[in-house]
């Protein structure tokens, strides 16, 4: 995987809420730099205020990659807990699933007492007797997280549990069913959906499920207030967000912007491009590309990408050059989530697996302007027939590079290559492409 | 001999015939083996069919025991196991057969409003009913010769189904379509 | 006025393709046999048919839910 470096901050965009000063695992500099976690009851500067509320006001939208209002999630979860009589639970998703992000890796450095806090917050605002905290196995993410909720268990600041769950390394298994699952019983694999997690999550209860990003900027909300929140960043989705930024620019890394900052400053954030761009991918693997003429310009927003396509994601942007061959790419990574799948469902587990090999035989000049068709038509069939939007992710991911590419598309026809660019771009992470099987065993556990 | 207790014996041995044949379309259900004529809603359907055919050779079995009155067994002795003098043994399999049987096709009937892992649970008892109907003939039986002929021929194929169920993968490791699927796609 | 539709499960879905062979007008199976369904309202004796294909899921895996009608 690409070496991403957390980026040294802009003054030029204002105020860096999350990414300002690197606290780190420490939780007396953490209270000297941010302040004490304000508990219920508590006012924030004299106005009492439900935090959900509070949260609904600020219009905070998840940062895990859904972009769903936060406040009408915690609603919805309140609503659930009285109708169905049953305490909820809070789960901090920081499993950062996406290969080409690392934005709660960096988050978690700098700041890991913030997602605890703005956890507590949540749980305190909904009724939740205990918080579980998810990241992968073995990373630096999980044993930060480690550390810190036990340095909060001794200086007994919470009143509530948070438990810190390693989850295994698989791509769906960060999904919010699958997560829910795991915490719950063990077993991180996708669930049928509806009913959806605020209602029925970890154990069938209602669970407020969110990124750990979102549960830090629901700590500052509490500390600062809506409007302040609103202060910054598009009004449709206010605030700023975390973009894991790599590819051809100058300093890959984790950069803290307001949203709707558009992809032109995102990039020169970044250290700017090295060479000449000609699309992006946004969003992750389960994103989609971009050409960087039609998308240079757009706000980083749900609605600000689509005219190109775009989606914003889990913050994921990277810079494709010109003499990457993204037919390889794309074919690199199809073959990588194809083997990601659960195995669940048919159209998932043999659908991307076909994809991967049209897009193998496509990359590699193998192929016929037949097999192509075929393997658009079969991208128009898989999605929305499985219990997950994983492979909903892929297919946008590999038809948004079929149309952007479409030129090197009719170039591998005719078996001509323009790409030059002889190492692999978009990282995979190391190991055996996992073949998915119909009985998921001890690998999901 | 009264033509009670020879109806008796007959229904007795088809209902045995037929509920192999169901447990054999049951493992071919579940496996999803099936053939260009006889697809896989044939097989299921078939087995719910003959499942209820059973019952109705069962019904003519039991009632025409009970009412020949040769050997003495009730009405409650029909549904209550171990509560003959006569054969109490191989009787009461008879009655646990019958229970069983009971109990799997109401639940399947009710199959959509009950969880499915009791579904399944009870459905499982299905080998069990039908091995206690096996032994019930054999120890039952009067005619010996016959008895054993269609007890070895039931035993034999349900092992066969039942080993080829265990070693043959299952129908979702099978990403080719179904035979039928012509009319399917129309 | 109401009808019905039809939702699968899509994990317990195993492929078997019973549902398309009972209700050809609504159910096709992709190449892997897997099913496509029209998710449009079904309305008087399409429902009877549609009962039956759902009956006869080896895993239980469709059901029929009643929707109001457009």
């Amino acid at each position: 995987m690409s070496a991403l470096r957390e980026a040294a901050p802009s003054p030029a965009l204002g105020e860096l809420r999350l990414l300002g000063e690197k606290v780190g695992v420490d939780l007396t500099r953490h209270v000297a730099v941010h302040e004490t976690n304000p508990t219920r009851g508590r006012s924030r500067r004299g106005h009492a205020s439900d935090l959900v509320t509070e949260i609904e006001d600020a219009g905070l939208t998840g940062r895990g990659g859904g972009w769903f209002p936060t406040g009408r999630k915690m609603r919805a979860v309140v609503g659930a807990v009285k109708h169905n009589r049953k305490d909820p639970f809070v789960v901090v998703n920081a499993m950062e699933g996406e290969p080409a992000a690392s934005k709660d890796a960096t988050l978690v450095q700098y700041n890991p007492h913030l997602v605890l806090d703005g956890a507590v917050l949540a749980a305190e605002a909904i009724g939740a007797k205990s918080i579980t905290v998810v990241a992968h196995r073995g990373g630096r993410t999980h044993t930060a997280l480690a550390r810190a909720a036990a340095q909060r268990a001794s200086a007994g600041i919470d009143g509530i549990d948070i438990s810190v769950l390693d989850a295994p390394g698989r791509y769906v298994a960060s999904e919010e069913s699958a997560l829910a699952h795991f915490v719950g019983d063990g077993i991180a694999l996708p669930v049928t959906v509806p009913p959806r997690v605020f209602e029925s999550g970890v154990r069938r209860r209602p669970t407020l499920l969110s990124n750990a990003e979102t549960f830090a900027h629901i700590a500052l909300i509490a500390r600062h207030g809506s409007q302040w929140f609103r202060g910054v960043g598009d009004p449709s989705a206010p605030g700023t967000l975390l973009v894991s930024v790599s590819g051809a620019v100058g300093s890959p890394g984790v950069i803290e912007v307001p949203t709707g900052t558009t992809i032109r400053t995102i990039l020169g954030l970044a250290g700017g491009t090295t060479g000449s761009v000609h699309s992006f991918v946004t969003g992750g693997y389960g994103g989609s590309w971009v050409a960087a003429s039609e998308a240079i310009d757009l706000p980083w927003t749900v609605e600000g990408l689509r005219p190109a396509g775009g989606v914003p994601g889990a913050g994921v942007l990277v810079a494709v050059p010109t003499d990457t061959c993204a037919l390889v790419e794309t074919a690199r990574v199809a073959r990588w989530m194809a083997g990601e799948s659960a195995g669940q469902c048919g159209p998932c587990r043999f659908g991307l697996a076909s994809v991967a090999e049209g897009l193998e035989h496509l990359a590699t000049r193998r192929t016929s302007s037949a097999e192509v068709r075929l393997l658009e038509q079969r991208l128009g069939i898989i999605p929305g027939r499985g219990a997950c939007r994983h492979p909903d992710g892929v297919v946008r991911f590999a038809a948004t590079a079929l149309t952007v590419h479409e030129s090197e598309v009719v170039a591998h026809l005719s078996g001509r290559c323009t790409g030059t660019r002889r190492t692999a771009l978009l990282p995979i992470p190391s190991g055996v492409t996992a073949i998915p099987v119909s009985r998921p065993g001890e690998e999901w556990r | 001999m009264s033509v009670f207790w020879l109806a008796t014996r007959a229904t007795g041995e088809i209902a045995l015939v037929l509920l192999t044949i169901v447990t054999v379309l049951g493992i071919a259900t579940t496996k999803g083996w099936a053939h260009e004529r006889w697809p896989e809603s044939v097989v299921t359907l078939v087995h719910r069919n003959v499942s209820l055919l059973s019952v109705v050779f069962l019904v003519v079995h039991i009632a025409t025991t009970v009412i020949d009155g040769y050997v003495p067994i009730s009405w409650v002795d029909v549904f209550i196991p171990g509560q003959t003098s006569y054969q109490t043994l191989w009787v009461g399999l008879g009655t646990v057969a019958l229970d069983l049987l009971i109990a799997v096709i109401i639940t399947s009937l009710l199959r959509h409003r009950m969880p499915q892992r009791a579904w399944k649970l009870i459905h499982w008892t299905a080998y069990a009913l039908w091995a206690s109907a096996i032994v019930h003939s054999l120890g039952v039986g009067t005619d010996k010769t016959l008895t054993r002929l269609v007890a070895i021929t039931m035993v034999t194929t349900v092992a066969l189904a039942f080993v080829a169920r265990f070693f043959t993968p299952d129908r979702s490791d099978d990403p080719g379509v179904t035979l039928v699927q012509t009319q399917a796609r129309r | 006025m109401s009808g019905k539709v039809i939702t699968v499960d899509r994990i317990k879905c195993d492929g078997f393709g019973t549902c398309a062979q009972l209700l050809p007008e609504r159910v096709h199976l992709d190449e892997w046999g897997y099913p496509i369904i029209d998710p449009t309202v079904m309305h008087g004796d399409e429902g009877k048919h549609a009962k039956r294909a759902v009956a006869a899921c080896p895993r239980l895996a469709l059901s029929l839910i009643k929707v109001a009608a457009r």
